[in-house]
């Protein structure tokens, strides 16, 4: 059984009438002990999706799925007592998640003791290991450190120390290196990918940076405007994009391209969230669209492992 | 380190606030138009007895010695004596700026442990029943004039219900019968270092009416500004990863939001501390407290020269030591703040 099953998930705003469709079909499937990406451009629903998991989305969405299932459980009943208990987050700016007026030592604890139940000196052991397992140098001088007083990447480690010592065992990740330098950035990947593997994480990297998903997911998805396009392993996905949206993404990448060469684009934007969408999302940015991906929803193709949604027939075009 | 060499600094610029104000309060005393002399020689002098007090207080003497023998007295601590009553200003003040400190810390706190939960709770309910009934009550706690209010509390709380005394500093079995011995002036601190804990909740009692009157209009300022803040941070991300993170509701308020919060009520509730050194006259009166507002208003409807000047100064060092009280307090909550 995977760790989290999402079938249909739909996320909306505002009136009956007046919608606001922020995830308009997204499938998640993640399987324990991996990293699962979920890549797409700003405002195609990847944030929000990750809110809907730890259930931390404003009261005036609608939320509904045909499956919202984190380990066996309906996420649409208990997501708020799993929030900290087993899903926790890390997210995009840690100068902006860590609170500027306490110290790091007061922000460990207060996590510590909602969670672990464990004495005040124990806690305070506690909070130097898991500081020192984010491969922080000298964690007694972090722990009496403000934020302000630490690097970016520290801060990170320190967010992700916070997310560790919740004691869960999904974490989402909501572009973690974003706001870092890319050497930092790809420290603190290394790092996920070590406390995955040593303490049987799983983790859902949220991400717009296809590099990262190359670099660290063993398998992902891709959202556009607020629907699942495609998803697969890693591999899969580099090796035989199906979705012509993965196509664009992947010969975006920088090294996709030949050196004087112009970097590939995708020309046009992402339908916004009130718009009414007849047939594929895409269509209208699809160098290959047909007559017909205008009019009706893609079917969905591929196996269990390898699937995506699009009228073409695989390696068309 | 860093601590002490920016106390010294605020140190020295406050000798040169107190300077300032010294200089002003004497340059004031030249301009009112009204002669020192013939209010130091008492009710209908002669012209002779005028001269005399002219000779005495050295009021031939050229502006700047008499500013600077002004100064020096000041800064001894010599204020003189009260043209009116000839008693020593030193022993008024004594007595009367103790009685006042002590209701205007009392107040200052009452008006934070009021103003800043409330201003917590309303903007965690924001828009609810908690937050109109807080808003409400702000309102009239703001706009309400303070005689008004210490009239109803007395009604309500000496009157009617007669739990509390209607007004005074002490009851007569304390003040009179067994006074208490002056160590401090403040009769919280010196009940407690006689060890009479009954003169100390006396104390207390006297202390409630008038704090409550005085701390209505700051704890409502410091309700409303409390809300507003805590309103805009618990938007912020870090409220948002506390969430995520699964600490509990009260932990978050209290503990992760409020904290960010504390700045603007700080502010208002030390100058509202600062207002009621002086400004208190109306509660004072109605309460009977022997407080420096009704004294130094009666000072000034007396031109009573030595004791305006004296109070002005007393009541300068106290605003300048309060105002280094908030920024201290401010960095203490806030350590990106500069000192």
């Amino acid at each position: 059984m995977p760790l989290v099953e999402i079938k249909d998930l739909s996320i909306r705003f505002g009136s009956l009438h007046n919608p606001i469709h922020a995830v308009r079909h997204v499938d998640l499937t993640i399987e324990r002990g991996t990293i699962h990406g979920l890549i797409g451009e700003s405002g195609c629903g990847k944030t929000i999706s990750g809110m809907a998991l730890l259930g931390l989305l404003p009261q005036s969405a609608r939320v509904s799925a045909d499956v919202f299932r984190f380990d066996g459980l309906n996420l649409l009943d208990v997501a708020k007592s799993l929030r900290g208990r087993r899903i926790a987050m890390i997210s995009q700016d840690p100068a902006a998640a860590l609170n500027p007026v306490l110290r790091i030592g007061r922000q460990m604890d207060d996590v510590l003791k909602s969670h672990s139940g464990l004495p005040r000196f124990q806690r305070r052991a506690a909070a130097e290991e898991l500081l020192a397992a984010t491969g922080l140098p000298d964690p007694r001088r972090v722990l009496k450190s403000y934020p302000h007083q630490l690097s970016g990447g520290m801060q990170q480690r320190v967010v992700i120390a916070q997310a560790l010592a919740t004691g869960a065992d999904f974490i989402i990740a909501d572009e973690p290196t974003t706001a870092l330098d890319v050497t930092v950035g790809a420290q603190v990947l290394a790092l996920l990918k070590r406390l995955v593997r040593e303490r049987a994480l799983t983790v859902l990297m949220i991400t717009h940076d296809m590099d990262v998903v190359v670099e660290c997911c063993d398998s992902a998805t891709v959202l556009y405007a607020g629907h699942t396009v495609e998803t697969g392993r890693t591999s899969e996905l580099l090796a035989t994009p199906c979705h012509p949206y993965t196509r664009a993404l992947l010969a975006a990448l920088p090294d996709a391209v030949a050196k004087g060469e112009k970097l590939a684009s995708i020309e046009g934007h992402i339908p916004p969230p009130f718009a009414v969408i007849q047939g594929c999302a895409f269509a209208p940015r699809c160098a290959s669209a047909l007559p017909i991906c205008r009019e009706a929803k893609p079917p969905q193709r591929g196996d269990g492992q390898h699937c995506w949604t699009c009228h073409l027939e695989p390696h068309h075009g | 380190m860093h601590l002490m060499r920016y106390l010294l600094r605020r140190l020295v610029l406050s000798v040169f606030v107190v300077l300032g104000v010294t200089l002003l309060v004497f340059v004031v005393a030249q301009v009112v138009p009204s002669d020192p002399a013939a209010l130091y020689a008492g009710p209908r002098p002669t012209a002779e007895q005028i001269e005399t007090a002219r000779r005495v207080l050295a009021l031939d003497a050229p502006l700047h010695e008499r500013f600077f023998s002004f100064a020096a007295r000041m800064a001894t601590g010599e204020f003189g004596a009260s043209y009116k009553t000839r008693r020593l200003i030193a022993d008024d003040l004594s007595v009367f700026l103790p009685a006042t400190l002590e209701l205007a810390v009392f107040s200052t706190v009452l008006a934070l442990l009021i103003g800043v939960p409330a201003g917590v709770l309303t903007a965690a309910g924001r828009g609810g029943l908690l937050d109109r009934l807080g808003g409400l009550s702000s309102i009239a706690a703001v706009a309400m004039p303070t005689f008004f209010l210490a009239m109803l509390l007395q009604a309500f709380f000496a009157q009617w219900l007669g739990i509390l005394p209607l007004s005074g500093r002490l009851s007569k079995e304390f003040a009179v019968l067994a006074p208490l011995p002056t160590v401090t002036g403040f009769n919280l601190v010196d009940s407690l270092l006689a060890g009479r804990p009954a003169a100390f909740f006396d104390t207390v009692s006297h202390l409630v009416l008038p704090a409550l009157t005085l701390a209505s209009y700051p704890a409502g300022v410091a309700m409303r500004l409390t809300r507003s803040a805590m309103i805009e941070i618990l938007q912020r991300r870090h409220i948002v990863a506390a969430r995520a993170l699964g600490l509990s509701g009260s932990r978050i308020l209290f503990g992760h939001a409020l904290p960010n919060a504390m700045g603007p009520a700080l502010t208002v509730v030390g100058l509202s501390f600062a207002y009621a050194l002086t400004g208190a006259v109306l509660v004072e009166i109605i309460f009977a407290w022997p407080g420096l507002g009704r004294y130094v208003s009666e000072a000034i409807l007396s031109k009573d020269f030595p004791v305006i000047a004296a109070a002005t100064l007393v009541v300068t060092i106290c605003y300048v030591a309060m105002n280094l009280l908030i920024d201290l307090a401010q960095a203490i909550f806030d350590p990106r703040v500069a000192l």
